[in-house]
C-alpha cells in the first residue's frame, strides 16, 4: 500500500503500571464477583422469599409410579417467589382441592364438575380466590338456582404426579361418582403439549415431552462433585448442568421475573415469539412436532368426551389463553404468521365434533388492558386477578345459553369492567 | 453483526490485536483496511446494494483530487453536489419518489462518510494550508471515510487527526495501562448499550403503553414524566456506550477517536449541553456553518449593535440543521425548529440578562448554584421534550398529546423541570463530594483498584442479561441516521 504521509507521533503519557497489580487485579475481580453473586442471591432472597412447608407430604413428588397427584388428607403451604400470598393447599379424602369433602349432591342442586390442570387447581393463588370457589355463588345467583362447583382438577406433572388429561380419562369412575350434572373442562396450551397418549410413549419427542428431572438429580446425588464435574465435562453437558443450577438460584428467578414484568406488551409479544419452540402453537402453520402433539391431545380429548357422552354427562370445555397469547389478544395485532386464536378453534372444533360443548372466551380478552399483568411473569400460572378474569369470562359465557340449565335468569352484567375482581 | 453486540467487540478485539502484531504504518493500515471491508461484507447483502455508496465515494473522491490540484474554482460545485447526492441517497421524503432509487442500497454510516468527505473537500479548496493540500491517497481516503470504528455512527474524527495517528512512523503507546483502561472502557459501554439501554427503553415503552390505556389522570401523567424522562437518558445510554465502545476499540488499533460525550446532563443551559452532547456533530456544524455564516452576515451588516444578534441567527441556523441532520421527515424539521430555537431563545436570555443587569451581575449571577441547578434542570427537560420529534411519528406525537390535557401536560413539565433540577443538582453535589476521596495517585473513585470493581460488576451483569437471560439490547438509534 502506497502511504505518502509522514507524520510524527503525539507523545502521550502511559500510565505506569505496578508488578503487584498482576496479583492485586484479579483478586479485586474475583472478590468483586463473589462479593456480587453473594450479595444478589440474599438480597433475592430477601425480597423475594419462597417457602415451602410440607410440599413433599402433600404432593407426590417422589411417587415413583408416577401416577398419584397428591396424597388424600394432607395439608401445606407453598410461597412462590413470584407471590407475597403463603398459599395453603388443602387437599380432601378424596386428594382435591375442592374445598371440603364430596357430599352426595341434594335434590335440586346443579352440580359442575371441573377437570383440568394447575390453572383449574388456582396453582399459586388461594383456593378462595380461585375461579372454582368463586364460581358457584354467582353462577347462583344468576341462573336463580342453587349450584355447586366441585374441582377435581389436578395438579400437574411437574409436581410428580400424572398428566392432568391422563389422570382424568383413566379416573373418570371418579368424576362420575362426583355426580355431575355438567363437566366444564379447562383446557390450556400446556394441555396440548403434555398429551400423551400410548402412541406417544414410543414417540420419538418422549424424551422431549416427558421431562423427569428425578432421574437426572437421583444418579447425581450419588456422585461427589469432583465426578459429577468431569463426567458433564466428558458427556459435554457441562454447559448444560451450569446453565441449569444457574436457573435453580433465585438471582435467576428475580432477574427473569424483573425483566419480563418491565417489559411493555409489545416487546414482551416480540421477546416472547423470538422462541421458536415455546411460539409453535401461536403459529398459523406450527411445525410437524406441534402436529403430532395435537394429534395426540386429540386422541386424549375424544376420549374423555366419549366417556362423558357414554355416561349420559354434558360435557363443556372452555379454552384459558397463557401469557403471551392474552396479551396478543389484547393487543389486537400480531406478526405475520402467528394466530393466538388457532389452537383455540381446532381445540373446539374437535370438541364439537366428538360430540361436545365449547365455550368461548377468549375474544373477552380483547377488552382487556394488559393482561399478561394478571399472571405470574415466570411461572405462567395466572395469579388471583387472572383467575378473577377467567371467573368473569366462564360465568358470563356460561349463562348466556350455551348451556340451558345454566341460562340467566335475567341478562348477565358481567363486565368487561377492567379491575372488576 | 449489530453495532454494540458482542460480536462486533469480539470483531474489533481481533482486529486490534492483528494490529498490534506489527508497529509498522503500512501493516497497521493493511489491517484496519481488511477489517473494514470485512465489516462492510458482512453488513451489506449484496455487492450491488454498495454501488450507490462506492459511487458516492468515487465522486468525493475525485473532486478532492481535483481541488488539491489547484482546480478549486473550477470545482466549487462539487459541494452542493455531493449535498444533493447525500439527501438523494437517504431519500429525504420531500424528494419525488419517481426520482429515487428502487432497489435496496447500503446507507449505514452515509450520514459519518458525507461529513468526512464534505470536510475533505472544503479543506482542500483554495484558502486550505499546505498542510490540507497535501494530496491523499485512495487507500487513506478510504481508511479514513470508511474506517469500521467510527462508519456506523462517528464519531466524526477530522482528516488530520486520523493521518497523525494511523500513519504516524511510530504510533500511539499501548501500554498495559492504557489496555487495562480501554478493556474498562469496553465494558462500560457494552454495559450502557446492552443493559442500561435496554432497561431505559423499557420504561419509555411501558409509559407510552401506560399513557394510552384507561386509567386515571395521575395515572396518565405519571407515565407521561416516565415516558419522557426516560428517552433522553435511554439515547444518552445508547448513542455514548456505542461510542465508548468504538473509541475504547480504536484506541487498541493505536487511534484516538475524539470524545462525542462530556456528561451532557450536567450542562446549565442548552448552548452548554450543545456542547456535551454529540460533541463532534456540533463542532462540525459550527466550524462549517457557524463561523463562515457569522463571517457572512457580518460583512454585510456593520451595525455593532446587531453584532450579538447575528451570533443568534447563525445558532439557530446550525442546530436547525443539526436537527433536520437526524431524520429524513418533516418531524425532525420540528426537531431542528425546536434545537435551534432552543438554543436562539438561550443567546438573548443571556444577551437581555447581561444588558440588563450589567455583565459583572450577570456573570454572578450565572455562577449561582441554584442558578445553575435551575437552568440544568430546564435545559434536561426542553430536551426531553423535543425528543418526541426525534423518535416519534406525528401518529404517535398525536397520541402522546391528547392523551392528557394542556393543563395536566404543563403540570408534567413543571414536574419534570423541578424533579430534574433536585436530582441533577443531588447527583452533581453527591460526585463532587465523592471525587474528594483522594489517596496519594489521586481519587480513590478513578483508581485502577476501583475500575476493576466497576469493569467486572458491568460485565458480569452485561453477561447475566445479554448471554444467560438472553435478553436482547434495542440497536444503535444513531446507526438509522
Amino acid at each position: 500500500m502506497a502511504q505518502t504521509d509522514r507524520t510524527e507521533p503525539r507523545v502521550v503519557k502511559e500510565t505506569k503500571s505496578r508488578r503487584r497489580d498482576w496479583v492485586l487485579l484479579p483478586a479485586v475481580s474475583i472478590l468483586t464477583i463473589c462479593l456480587l453473586a453473594i450479595s444478589a442471591e440474599l438480597l433475592s432472597r430477601w425480597l423475594y422469599p419462597s417457602t415451602q412447608i410440607g410440599i413433599q407430604d402433600c404432593f407426590a413428588m417422589n411417587d415413583p409410579t408416577g401416577d398419584v397427584a397428591v396424597k388424600p388428607n394432607s395439608v401445606c403451604w407453598e410461597q412462590i417467589p413470584e407471590s407475597t400470598l403463603k398459599v395453603e393447599y388443602r387437599f380432601n379424602r378424596r386428594g382435591h382441592r375442592a374445598g371440603g369433602e364430596l357430599s352426595p349432591k341434594p335434590p335440586g342442586t346443579y352440580r359442575i364438575v371441573l377437570i383440568g390442570s394447575s390453572v383449574t387447581q388456582g396453582l399459586s393463588v388461594p383456593r378462595e380466590k380461585t375461579f372454582a370457589a368463586l364460581l358457584p355463588e354467582e353462577l347462583s345467583i344468576e341462573t336463580g338456582r342453587k349450584i355447586e362447583v366441585y374441582n377435581e382438577a389436578t395438579g400437574g406433572k411437574f409436581r410428580g404426579g400424572p398428566f392432568p388429561t391422563q389422570n382424568s380419562a383413566q379416573h373418570f369412575d371418579e368424576v362420575l361418582a362426583a355426580q355431575p350434572d355438567l363437566i366444564l373442562w379447562v383446557i390450556t396450551p400446556t394441555d396440548v403439549t403434555n398429551a400423551q397418549s400410548n402412541e406417544n410413549v414410543d414417540s420419538p419427542y418422549r424424551d422431549a415431552l416427558q421431562e423427569d428431572p428425578r432421574s437426572e438429580t437421583s444418579s447425581a446425588k450419588s456422585r461427589s462433585f469432583w465426578g459429577n464435574l468431569t463426567a458433564s465435562i466428558a458427556k459435554g453437558t457441562f454447559g448444560e448442568r451450569l446453565k441449569s443450577r444457574w436457573e435453580e438460584t433465585r438471582t435467576s428467578i428475580v432477574l427473569k421475573h424483573i425483566l419480563i414484568a418491565s417489559e411493555s406488551q409489545d416487546e414482551y409479544i416480540k421477546s416472547y415469539l423470538r422462541n421458536e419452540d415455546d411460539a409453535n402453537f401461536l403459529k398459523t402453520k406450527p411445525d410437524a412436532k406441534w402436529q403430532i402433539q395435537l394429534q395426540y391431545f386429540d386422541d386424549e380429548l375424544a376420549e374423555i368426551t366419549k366417556l362423558a357422552r357414554n355416561a349420559g354427562v354434558n360435557l363443556v370445555a372452555v379454552f384459558v389463553p397463557n401469557r403471551p397469547q392474552a396479551a396478543m389478544i389484547s393487543k389486537g395485532d400480531w406478526p405475520a404468521g402467528y394466530d393466538p386464536f388457532r389452537l383455540e378453534h381446532e381445540i373446539r372444533d374437535s370438541v364439537v365434533d366428538h360430540g361436545g360443548h365449547f365455550i368461548d372466551i377468549l375474544p373477552d380478552f380483547r377488552g382487556i388492558p394488559s393482561p399478561e399483568r394478571d399472571y405470574f411473569p415466570l411461572d405462567g400460572h395466572p395469579n388471583t386477578g387472572g383467575q378473577a378474569i377467567i371467573f368473569r369470562f366462564l360465568v358470563k359465557e356460561l349463562t348466556n345459553g350455551t348451556v340451558p340449565e345454566l341460562k340467566a335468569s335475567t341478562p348477565p352484567e358481567i363486565a368487561m369492567q377492567p379491575g372488576k375482581k | 453483526m449489530d453495532s454494540a453486540s458482542l460480536q462486533f467487540v469480539l470483531f474489533g478485539l481481533i482486529a486490534a490485536a492483528l494490529s498490534n502484531l506489527s508497529a509498522s504504518r503500512v501493516w497497521r493500515s493493511n489491517v484496519l483496511l481488511l477489517a473494514t471491508l470485512t465489516f462492510v461484507a458482512m453488513l451489506a447483502r449484496s455487492a450491488l446494494a454498495l454501488i450507490p455508496l462506492a459511487a458516492f465515494l468515487l465522486f468525493g473522491y475525485g473532486a478532492i483530487a481535483l481541488r488539491q490540484r489547484g482546480w478549486s474554482r473550477g470545482t466549487a460545485w462539487s459541494i452542493p453536489v455531493v449535498i444533493f447526492a447525500y439527501v438523494w441517497l437517504k431519500k429525504y421524503s420531500f424528494l419525488p419518489d419517481q426520482f429515487l432509487l428502487h432497489f435496496p442500497y447500503f446507507t449505514l454510516g452515509l450520514s459519518y462518510i458525507f461529513f468526512r468527505v464534505l470536510h475533505l473537500l472544503i479543506e482542500a479548496g483554495e484558502n486550505a494550508g499546505p498542510e490540507e493540500q497535501r494530496h491523499i491517497g485512495f487507500v487513506p481516503y478510504l481508511l479514513y471515510t470508511m474506517n469500521f470504528t467510527t462508519l456506523i455512527s462517528g464519531p466524526i474524527q477530522r482528516y488530520d487527526e486520523f493521518r497523525r495517528d494511523q500513519f504516524a512512523v511510530l504510533p500511539l503507546p499501548l501500554g498495559r495501562a492504557t489496555i487495562g483502561l480501554q478493556l474498562e472502557r469496553l465494558i462500560r459501554g457494552f454495559f450502557k448499550v446492552n443493559v442500561l439501554a435496554m432497561l431505559l427503553h423499557m420504561m419509555q415503552e411501558n409509559g407510552l403503553e401506560q399513557l394510552t390505556q384507561p386509567v386515571p389522570v395521575e395515572l396518565k401523567m405519571l407515565a407521561a414524566i416516565q415516558m419522557t424522562v426516560a428517552y433522553p437518558l435511554f439515547l444518552y445510554a445508547n448513542f455514548s456506550g456505542y461510542i465508548d465502545i468504538v473509541i475504547a476499540l480504536a484506541r487498541l488499533m493505536r487511534i484516538q477517536l475524539p470524545e462525542n460525550f462530556d456528561r451532557p446532563f450536567s450542562a446549565s443551559s442548552f448552548l452548554d449541553f450543545w456542547n456535551r452532547w454529540h460533541i463532534t456533530l456540533s463542532k462540525w456544524l459550527k466550524t462549517y456553518v457557524y463561523n463562515p455564516l457569522l463571517m457572512v452576515l457580518m460583512r454585510r451588516i456593520s451595525s455593532p449593535s446587531m453584532e450579538p444578534f447575528l451570533g443568534v441567527i447563525c445558532f439557530f441556523v446550525t442546530f436547525f440543521l443539526i436537527g433536520v441532520w437526524h431524520g429524513r421527515t418533516s418531524e425532525y424539521i420540528v426537531f431542528g425548529i425546536l434545537q435551534g430555537g432552543g438554543v436562539a431563545i438561550n443567546k438573548i436570555w443571556q444577551l437581555s440578562l447581561a444588558r440588563i443587569l450589567g455583565r459583572k451581575a450577570y456573570k454572578d449571577l450565572a455562577k449561582n448554584a441554584i442558578y445553575i441547578a435551575f437552568g440544568r434542570g430546564m435545559t434536561f427537560s426542553w430536551f426531553a421534550f423535543t425528543m418526541f420529534w426525534f423518535w416519534a411519528n406525528w401518529k404517535q406525537i398525536g397520541t402522546i398529546f391528547s392523551a392528557i390535557a394542556v393543563a395536566p401536560w404543563f403540570v408534567v413539565w413543571l414536574v419534570m423541570w423541578f424533579g430534574a433540577t433536585a436530582v441533577l443538582a443531588t447527583w452533581e453535589l453527591l460526585r463532587t463530594e465523592l471525587l474528594k476521596i483522594r489517596t496519594a495517585e489521586g481519587s480513590a473513585l478513578t483508581s485502577r483498584y476501583a475500575l476493576v470493581v466497576y469493569a467486572t460488576t458491568m460485565a458480569m451483569i452485561a453477561l447475566v442479561v445479554t448471554v444467560v437471560l438472553n435478553q436482547p439490547a434495542p440497536g444503535i438509534v444513531y446507526k438509522a441516521f
